[in-house]
């Protein structure tokens, strides 16, 4: 199949919680041959609820003793077969199991090696412990929603952010670095912040404050500040909002029609962008009459059969129940071990097909120890046994 | 910072979406060679605010200059037929065509003239489907996505609390960094199969697609009924407990979530005696007290500065940062210890940082950054690499395709 296009790409995967997993599953769903390192007797790898089940689809799971030198050599055998290496435990952790970069690429000199991190690898920081929800706060993230309280309401701390955002910078380097292995046949080492990826996604609202010496109004959009109306309006049914924009003429005249031309709308003071940027206020209140009357849904088509932006503010329910998500295809169901149905998400575009990537169900811990050690590393069934045995292989 | 991770890739980029500027962005910072190709008189991206100064006019669009660093520009106007003729050379020359949802375009005529031709369309909601003509910007997307939701959810009255509405073009940035992964799949799917593929990007889905969380929780019948907060509920993010503190000079975020972790975080504040207590014994019973724990921490912080209490944090290796403005970023000795921001020498705009690539290489040289290119600076060099000659040229000129 073509569109397996990591296909014979074998990537080890240290990686755990969000960011790196992300990542991998990408990647996996693109075909590449991702192995899980685990472990089956420390507590943080029993954890497979919820949120676990959408980021390791398409993986295999082995579970390896690292506190030992028999289980370091088998990581290094491991390596010696595989492309990628990613992990993302705190700066030292890889060095001190003697896992670093220098050590994997003295068994396989061309090894794609990348380290994703709170803030980096390198400068004064390097050693902070540190989750993506606290970098959503130290990247300015949340300064953009409201001010900081005690509850953390409307504060941008939720939902993840910076987790997901470094988990697509992280497959892009990968896809790019395996690229110019291709053609070159050299292999490299990535320093990866999750702050930094976090800051590039926001490198319009930060250079608006670096270019202006404003700050942004927290909850107010940095864009698109000509366009009006230009909100979010509550519609008939309970908590039930629509986003609507208009900025062009066209669309204006669209939403006049779509509104029965009430004669406010074609008063002295509505007729060009620039009067109407004048009577915003006027505007919203009207227009927020108007959408109280009638359910979001009903008001986001009729606007949008005239053309003008307009979409109901979903919950994750409606994202997956939308008829036009369901023609992307992003929410899949996998059936578990257990016989029940998890969702979960395939690769978030498309081309001419149906396919979605190469999705599987999420490992489960240790699941395919025997494809690692006997098919991969070419152990005997003899030899397996004694790691088992030992505790080596867990 | 440029890296040369994608020498060799050669990219046309058509489109005045962010969306599409910035997954060209991204592959030419990577080290692709990226052609914009604008309308006559410009990209309209030239003219969208921020401005240098906050003074509008030419060459003043400080988010063009960034999301068009490291490109080459050239104009040519597609409503010509001579102007479409000239695309269909371009596209001879290159590997990869990003584009935005224009269906003016005539892609299989440009697929005829490059069979090997990937084309990846990024578009607000996909080629296909009800909504592929439906109008969006950020606003929308970003609503539509259940961002602006579950951005103001948990709140103590959802009635007179509206969602979030986006901070900016966030929609189109996750947009074009998805189209940038989707594009480098589409290069080696492309060499697999034996000829271009269709690469569709929908804005909303890629958006939509980081709310992985909720997903779980949908999957699992743990989702919220709506979007009121329970009596008493701190905020568990990715499975650990986070506050909020006042501190002297703003505020800083803990999470103590494990309970080696806690049990450092009450040393740091001077509550030794909460390792013995039985009610803080396990996450779950931190999360039902959590409340005792932030009264109690908030006390110690409000004393000092936010940076003094991360500092304290992080030395007994508690996860602890201060809550920034915009404008500390520049000040994040961190950053700049890691040469994170890109000087970008233009002829107008000076003296800024522009946010970079997230990544540090070893064994790579990384190059500077060079500016954007003035609208159709390029244009007479990357004719003639097409063999087109001086005499044409100037026809071309005089009728306005260029």
């Amino acid at each position: 199949m073509y569109q397996n296009a990591l296909e014979g790409v074998r990537v080890v995967d240290f990686s755990w919680v969000v960011a790196g997993p992300f990542c991998t599953k990408l990647l996996g769903l693109m075909g590449a041959d991702v192995i899980k390192i685990e472990s089956a007797t420390k507590p943080q790898y029993k954890n497979r609820g919820s949120w676990f089940s959408v980021l390791n689809n398409s993986k295999k799971s082995c579970t390896i003793n690292l506190s030992v030198d028999e289980g370091k050599a088998l990581v290094k055998r491991l390596v010696a077969v595989s492309d990628v290496v990613v992990e993302n435990f705190s700066t030292g952790v890889m060095d001190r199991l003697g896992l670093g970069y220098d050590a994997l690429r003295s068994v396989n000199a061309n090894i794609i090696y990348v380290s994703s991190s709170g803030v980096g690898r390198t400068g004064p920081g390097k050693n902070y412990l540190a989750y993506g929800t606290l970098l959503q706060g130290l990247s300015g993230w949340t300064s953009l929603f409201s001010g900081p309280n005690p509850h953390m309401e409307g504060m941008g701390i939720v939902p993840s952010w910076t987790d997901p955002i470094t988990g697509l910078w992280e497959a892009l380097v990968i896809q790019a670095a395996l690229l110019r292995r291709s053609r070159t046949g050299e292999g490299v080492y990535v320093d990866l912040s999750m702050l930094e990826s976090t800051i590039t996604v926001m490198g319009d609202v930060f250079l608006g404050v670096a270019a202006t010496g404003r700050l942004p109004v927290a909850g107010r959009p940095s864009s698109y500040s000509s366009a009006v109306p230009h909100g979010i309006y509550a519609c008939k049914e309970s908590d039930s909002w629509i986003a609507i924009s208009v900025e062009l003429q066209s669309e204006w005249e669209g939403f006049c029609t779509v509104l029965g031309n009430p004669s406010w709308c074609h008063e002295d003071g509505m007729l060009t962008l620039a009067d109407r940027q004048r009577n915003r206020e006027q505007i919203d209140r009207r227009l927020a009459e108007w959408t109280s009357q009638l359910p979001a849904k009903e008001v986001f088509h009729r606007l949008q059969s005239a053309g003008v932006p307009a979409g109901p503010c979903y919950n994750i329910k409606d994202v997956v129940e939308d008829p036009q998500m369901q023609v992307r295809g992003l929410y899949r169901r996998l059936p578990m071990n257990d016989g029940k149905e998890k969702m979960t998400t395939g690769i978030p575009w498309r081309d001419e097909t149906e396919w979605k990537g190469e999705l599987s169900k999420a490992p489960a811990l240790g699941e395919h120890n025997e494809y690692v050690f006997l098919k991969l590393l070419g152990m005997s069934e003899r030899e397996y046994e004694s790691y088992r045995s030992a505790g080596i292989i867990e | 910072m440029r890296l040369g991770l994608l020498s060799g890739v050669r990219v046309l980029e058509v489109g005045d979406t962010v969306a599409v500027a910035f997954s060209g962005k991204i592959l030419a910072d990577m080290g692709a060679d990226v052609v914009t190709v604008e309308p006559p008189g410009g990209s309209c991206l030239r003219r969208l605010p921020p401005y240098f100064e906050d003074v509008p006019g030419p060459e003043r669009s400080v988010l063009h200059n960034w999301l068009s660093s490291n490109k080459r520009s050239m104009t040519l106007s597609l409503e010509k037929e001579r102007g479409r003729a000239i695309l269909r050379e371009l596209v001879r020359g290159v590997d990869v065509l990003v584009k935005g949802p224009d269906r003016g375009l005539d892609v299989a005529g440009l697929k005829e003239a490059n069979p090997n031709l990937t084309v990846t369309t990024i578009s607000p909601f996909g080629t296909e489907g009800p909504y592929a003509n439906y109008r969006a910007n950020d606003l929308i997307l970003f609503a539509m996505s259940g961002f602006s939701y579950y951005l103001a959810c948990p709140v103590d009255d959802p009635a007179s609390t509206p969602p979030k509405q986006n901070p900016g073009y966030q929609v189109g940035l996750v947009a074009g960094l998805t189209a940038a992964s989707a594009t480098l799949w589409g290069l080696v799917a492309a060499k697999r199969k034996g000829h271009g593929v269709m690469v569709d990007v929908s804005e909303w889905e890629a958006f939509s697609h980081l709310l992985f969380e909720h997903i779980g929780w949908l999957s699992e019948g743990k989702l919220a009924p709506d979007r009121k907060r329970l009596p008493g509920a701190a905020i568990t993010v990715v499975g650990g407990l986070v506050w909020c503190l006042p501190c002297s000079d703003g505020w800083a975020l803990v999470s103590p979530r494990e309970d080696h972790q806690f049990k450092q975080w009450s040393e740091v504040i001077g509550e030794e005696e909460w390792a013995r207590r039985p009610e803080f014994a396990t996450p779950n019973l931190r999360e039902r007290n959590a409340w005792e724990i932030y009264e109690r921490s908030a006390a110690w912080t409000k004393l000092r500065k936010k940076t003094d209490v991360s500092l304290a944090a992080q030395e007994k290796k508690v996860a602890c940062f201060p809550v920034s403005q915009m404008n500390d970023l520049p000040k994040l000795e961190q950053l700049n210890h890691r040469g994170f921001w890109a000087e970008i020498d233009h002829p107008v705009i000076k003296n800024l940082k522009y946010p970079g690539l997230p990544v540090k290489t070893d064994n790579l040289d990384a190059l500077p950054s060079g500016p954007a290119p003035t609208s159709g600076e390029h244009t007479l060099a990357i004719l003639k690499e097409l063999g087109i000659s001086s005499e044409e040229i100037k026809n071309l000129w005089q009728f306005a395709v260029i």
